[in-house]
């Protein structure tokens, strides 16, 4: 076994055990999982353990007299679940919809809710260590709707407060 | 911690339940059939596994009990005991313990009831009625001494049956054996024991019988020696194996073979090997081989049986007895597979598969998308024809599979109606009234969710039938009525509904009763009750707290039950009707969707939206167009054959342009809730279809308006309109709408008494038309001449009565020239000086009364000096009999009518319209056209009849050349268009008349508080005399006079366009008056 080979599987053993120690890590809650997007130019992370699955741009059904945020209602395989335009939630202009825009469908309080977001960016995984408080100096987005801000190596990541961006009490003073 | 008796409770509580019925209802066929061994064989057999159930969860007293009944039954079944009412009725009691008990563990505390009171009266019960008992029990035992240990050995006595059995089993080359088992002395409950044997030899074999029986086990002396018939193809150490349980002190096997004796078949029973518990245990323990444990023959009981030889030649005899046996236990058999066929699932796991099957069906019919794209690239036709094939024989299944799923939610009501048996039997023994209950149609099926909830309602109806609904026999007897009751309860479907009815023969509802009742309670007033159709009279019964009860029973009374009944049926979406016959009985049907989960519904369509309407809220479909609209108040509405619909756009509830132009015909669906109906315009109707229905609330929350989500074949999903809401929402509207009614009519009173107090603008300007009209004069009788006169008369007078008000009105007249809507608001707005808001009716109405009367009296005296003669219309009056204070009160009403026409025909026409003083007059019948104008000028008549409490004819007349001009101005032409009636023409006349009748028919309504309403006008294009005719002919009068509301309308250059009569019929005329005061006074 030459030198090279003994480097090798040393650096496997160490991934393997970093990635064990990761695993334990997200088990006792110190590294959280985000699934992320982006809306003008700001990612934002949603907790991977409230996502219940990501679909393509379905068929949508306008529901009447609801918020304007509120798009419609979808079709999951016999689930009627409503969906948020989360632009329109966080108060910029409506978009398109492209090939890239996707519903991201969470579960919290037993409910199913979409979230149609523009795309979906990639999977971050982030201590906890690293999570700051909400603070007001993100631009448009209501303070009540964000559970954290994420440091990472080299940008942020503006971590969502899924019971509070659809539920639903503020709603009425909204509307 | 909730109470628990462990993994077994939820079995144990289901199988009580079950048991619990059937006993009840076995009990009830034995207390009519005391002598159907069959039934107390039934009803043992439940007892009997009560007991056995109770004992294994370790509820030991409810064992106990159980036990005692076995008892008591046993003495019934060995008949040394009678059946008598006492016993019955003990039973009965016992039963509903047991159903507390199971109530109290099923909802999780620790059941304390004290059973033993119970005990000690059936202990009382059986030595009280017990007959010397018969010993040949006790003969079919013998007596086996065992070391120590004495047993009572039960013989084997083997009937025809059992021994066809083991006959047949030998010749199939099983073997046959006789297994006695020997419990222990120290063993609790023996029988349990015995039954364990019993079970575990059943399982290497046919147990042919028992001795004691399996159901005689219970009963612990007996059980310390069990003897069991086996057949099976194990060899005998394995019978061995599955007798031995710990407990058991011996065991003792005889193999049983077939001997020819005499060419008689005969069972000839070897030596019994015998083994002892200790060897038993060591075998039991495996480590010994078991050739090495051996038996050691005994030859205590040695002998060869060959009992059979004598007992063969009976059995002939014996074949009716047998046959019936061999047909209970056929009975036995068959409800035993029934059972095992039958599977408990929770109705969330159906829910479930529902969905999942939905969803397949749904993901099924993306196939016929793809098929369609597949058909239009392919040049492989056999292939796409086959992929065609494969796809709807899926579909097929699938749907299949839907609507399988979607039965399993069904269930029969039978079991909810059995139910009721015991309850009407313990009613009528109460009210010591003898009822029959008769059961039909048990095996209707149901959606789970209202059976369910059907058994309250249920539960009341029968309570008031037994109660209220059956006299009592004596009575019945006297009414030359059979002297037994019927109750009838049945269930039966027509169409997409299910009806369930619970009749009665009794006394039937007395309606006079509720009349009374209702007008006690306020609900109604006798006018109104007399005009009510008995079946809304019926339906006073579900009014909360409503009973016509004299007395309170515990049982019903109190007005709450039925009023439970409306509210559980109309949860379910059902609905209930009352028949009845005062003397011969009642039926109450309640009817209900056949399944909650699928609803029939009416797709409409707002654009590319697609909404649904459930089929039960709709009550028609029409087509409109937009000019059948007038909008009252900035609510749309149209008059559907002669009543007035409120309309709702739903494009405008949803939020969404309507599709359709300015000149399309609408679609309007007219659906309804309760008594309220509105009409929904859509943009296109799409059809009927069956959609399930899914919350919002599941994953959202409500929305108003919408009722739920369907998801329909393609996948997308429909939204389901809530009527009711939309219903709502539109009354409320509508609420705020007419308190604004209120106060303009208010304002319009105070109007009124303004126009009375300018002396010269209106009536001035109206005598003067009528001067200027040349043939008015011409022909004019005496009567003509009086009113003419009467005109100028007032025009004088009125000027000392008009100083406090005339000048601000005057302030206000210019104000009326603009248009009328906007004044209308305006009014609204703008703070009069003097009218200090909205003054309350009753004080304008004394103003009224008080200008009317100072006017009325002047113009007596001017007529006294000018003609000589008393007022014309005195006499007249009094020969209809009618006192002019009553002519003075339908004035009042009538200005208020008046007021409400010009209103609505200035709105219509888009003009300030202006009109005089209704005048009410009595005059001779013959002089009605002299007085309307000029008789021999061809007219237009549009006649509306008033129908309800009061009938009487609305005329809207105009002369020829008016009724072009109004006819030009509806449709927007240019002045002087028309020349000929023609069918638009008429149509737009007939609409006009129907919104003017209309407002003057609902103030009538609204102050008389009469039910009256306007029927569809007709229309008379002649001369007035002619006219007048057809209105003449159409009453039927009795009278030489009659009574004549007569306003004139004025355009805003004072040009006379037409008049409104209002031609009562007198009888009517007295009753609106009537009732108008009643109403005041009770203000």
């Amino acid at each position: 076994m030459d030198l090279n080979e003994l480097m090798d599987k040393q650096e496997e053993l160490k991934v393997r055990i970093s990635g064990e120690e990761e695993e334990e890590l997200i088990a006792e809650g110190s590294i959280i999982q985000l699934v992320s997007f982006v809306l003008e130019d700001v990612e934002y992370g949603v907790d991977i353990l409230a996502v219940h699955e990501i679909l393509r741009f379905p068929e949508i059904t306008r529901l009447p007299n609801t918020p304007d945020f509120i798009k419609g209602v979808i079709n999951l395989r016999g689930n009627v679940i409503p969906v948020v335009d989360v632009r329109k939630r966080f108060g910029f202009s409506r978009a398109k919809v492209t090939d890239l825009t996707r519903i991201i469908v969470i579960e919290t309080n037993d409910k199913l809710t979409g979230l149609m977001v523009d795309n979906v960016h990639q999977v971050v995984r982030i201590s906890r260590n690293n999570v700051d408080p909400p603070s007001e100096l993100i631009e448009g987005v209501s303070e009540e709707y964000i559970w954290g801000i994420g440091r990472l190596k080299d940008r942020l990541i503006v971590i969502l407060n899924l019971s509070n961006i659809l539920f639903l009490e503020e709603d009425e003073e909204r509307a | 911690m909730a109470f628990s008796l462990g993994e077994y409770q939820d079995i144990f509580l289901e199988e009580a339940d079950e048991q619990l019925q059937e006993l009840n209802q076995n009990l009830l066929e034995l207390e009519k059939n005391p002598e159907n061994l069959e039934i107390i064989n039934n009803i043992f057999r439940a007892a009997h596994s009560l007991k056995s159930s109770a004992a294994f969860v370790g509820l030991n007293e409810l064992s106990d009990l159980a036990h005692m009944m076995e008892n008591l039954l046993q003495g019934i079944r060995d008949g040394s005991m009678g059946i008598t009412p006492e016993i019955i009725d003990i039973i009965f009691k016992c039963f509903d313990e047991i159903h507390n008990v199971i109530d109290t563990i099923a909802s999780g505390e620790k059941p304390e009831q004290d059973l033993q009171w119970l005990i000690d009266d059936i202990k009382a019960i059986c030595e009280k009625s017990t007959k010397p008992k018969k010993e040949d029990r006790k003969a079919a035992r013998e007596i086996v001494t065992d070391g120590p240990h004495q047993y009572e050995v039960p013989k084997t006595l083997l009937d025809a049956d059992a021994r066809k059995k083991i006959k047949h089993g030998l010749d199939h080359g099983k073997s046959c054996c006789e297994v006695t088992v020997f419990i222990d002395d120290k063993a609790q409950m023996k029988w349990v024991k015995a039954q364990l044997v019993v079970n575990n030899l059943g399982k290497i074999g046919e147990i042919v019988a028992t001795f004691p029986s399996m159901e005689d086990m219970g009963d612990d002396g007996m059980n310390n020696v069990v003897k069991i018939v086996l057949l099976t193809d194990q060899p005998g150490e394995d019978v061995r194996r599955a007798a031995n349980i710990d407990l058991i002190h011996r065991i003792d096997i005889r193999t049983i073979r077939l001997s020819k004796k005499d060419g008689k078949l005969m069972l000839q029973f070897s030596d019994s090997e015998t083994f002892y518990g200790d060897q038993l245990l060591a075998e039991g323990g495996g480590s010994a081989a078991a050739g090495a444990v051996r038996g050691e023959t005994e030859t205590a009981g040695i002998k060869e049986e060959i009992e059979d030889a004598a007992e063969d030649e009976e059995e002939e005899e014996e074949g009716a007895e047998a046959d019936h046996a061999v047909k209970g236990a056929d009975k036995d058999a068959k409800k035993k597979v029934a059972m095992l066929k039958t599977v408990k699932v929770s109705i969330d796991k159906l829910d479930l598969l529902l969905n999942n099957v939905g969803e397949l069906v749904i993901a099924n019919s993306g196939f016929f998308k793809l098929y369609e794209e597949m058909r239009k690239i392919s040049e492989e036709k056999s292939i796409i024809n086959e992929f065609k094939s494969r796809m709807e024989q899926m579909s097929r299944i699938a749907k299949d599979l839907q609507s399988g799923i979607m039965k399993t939610r069904m269930v029969p009501i039978g079991q909810v109606f059995t139910r009721f048996r015991r309850l009407v039997r313990d009613l009528a023994k109460e009210f010591n009234k003898d009822v029959e209950l008769i059961i039909k149609g048990e095996d209707t099926e149901l959606d789970k969710k209202v059976i369910d909830s059907i058994g309250e309602p249920l539960l009341h109806l029968l309570r008031n039938a037994v109660d209220h609904g059956i006299e009592t026999a004596a009575e019945r007897k006297k009414l030359g009525k059979s002297e037994t009751a019927h109750i009838t309860m049945n269930a039966y479907q027509s169409g997409n509904q299910i009806f369930v009815d619970v009749s009665d023969d009794g006394r039937g509802l007395n309606l006079e009763q509720i009349k009374r009742k209702a007008v006690a309670m306020g609900l109604a007033t006798p006018e109104m009750i007399s005009s009510m159709d008995d079946q809304d009279i019926y339906n006073y019964i579900f009014t909360p707290g409503f009973s016509t009860a004299e007395k309170i029973t515990d049982i019903s009374g109190r007005g709450v039950g039925m009023n439970v009944v409306k509210e559980i049926v109309s949860e379910l979406n059902g609905s209930v009707s009352i028949e009845t016959e005062l003397g011969m009985g009642t039926r109450f049907v309640l009817s209900f969707p056949i399944t909650l989960a699928i609803i029939p519904a009416i797709m409409v369509k707002v654009r590319n939206e697609m909404y649904a309407i459930p089929l039960t809220d709709v009550i028609e479909t029409i087509k409109i167009s937009q000019s059948d609209i007038t909008t009252i108040e900035g609510h749309e509405v149209i008059n559907l054959r002669g009543e007035i619909l409120s309309l709702l756009r739903l494009s405008r509830f949803i939020n969404l342009e309507s599709a359709l132009g300015p000149d399309d015909k609408m679609p309007v669906v007219v659906v309804g809730f309760g008594s309220r109906k509105i009409g929904l315009i859509v943009d296109y109707l799409e059809g009927k279809l069956e959609i399930v229905i899914k919350s919002l609330e599941q994953n959202y929350k409500t929305v108003e308006g919408l009722a739920g989500a369907s998801i329909l074949g393609d996948g997308s999903i429909c939204l389901i309109l809530d009527i009711s809401s939309m219903i709502n929402k539109v009354i409320l509207e509508q609420d705020r709408v007419s308190k604004y009614d209120r106060r303009k009519i208010a304002e319009a009173d105070v109007e009124e008494v303004e126009d009375e107090d300018m002396p010269v603008k209106e009536p001035a300007g109206r005598a003067a038309v009528r001067e200027t009209a040349p043939a008015a004069g011409a022909k004019a009788g005496a009567g003509a001449t009086v009113s003419s006169e009467a005109r100028t008369a007032e025009a004088k007078k009125q000027t000392p009565a008009e100083s406090k008000t005339s000048e601000p009105a005057s302030r206000i007249a210019p104000e009326k020239k603009p248009d009328n809507i906007v004044r209308v608001f305006a009014d609204q707005e703008a703070p009069r000086p003097q009218a200090k808001a909205p003054e309350p009716d009753a004080k304008i109405e004394q103003r009224v009364h008080k200008a009317l009367d100072e006017f009325r009296e002047e113009l007596r005296e001017s007529i006294k000096t000018t003609a000589g003669t008393g007022f014309p219309s005195d006499h007249m009056a009094d020969s209809i009999s009618l006192t002019r204070d009553e002519l003075r009160e339908f004035q009042l009403v009538a200005n208020i009518g008046a007021a409400n026409a010009a209103e609505s025909l200035s709105k219509i026409l888009n003009k300030q319209i202006d009109l005089s003083i209704p005048e009410v007059t009595v005059m001779p019948i013959e002089q009605i056209p002299k007085h309307i104008g000029d008789i021999d000028s061809i007219y237009m008549g549009i006649m509306m009849p008033i129908l309800g409490d009061t009938r009487g004819t609305v005329l809207f007349i105009f002369k020829e050349n008016s009724g072009f001009e109004v006819i030009d101005l509806l449709y927007g032409l240019a002045s002087k268009t028309t020349h000929e009636f023609n069918e638009d023409g008429q149509s737009a006349l007939q609409e006009l008349t129907n919104i003017v009748g209309s407002s003057v028919i609902n103030v009538i309504a609204e102050k008389s508080n009469l039910v009256i309403r306007a029927g569809l006008p007709t229309i008379v294009h002649d001369y007035l005399q002619s006219v007048i005719d057809s209105i003449l002919v159409l009453h039927n009068m009795l009278s030489d006079y009659a009574v004549i509301m007569d306003t004139a309308f004025f355009f805003e250059n004072d040009k006379i366009i037409g008049n409104l009569l209002l031609l009562p019929e007198a009888d009517s005329l007295k009753i609106i008056v009537e009732r108008m005061r009643t109403n005041v006074g009770s203000n």
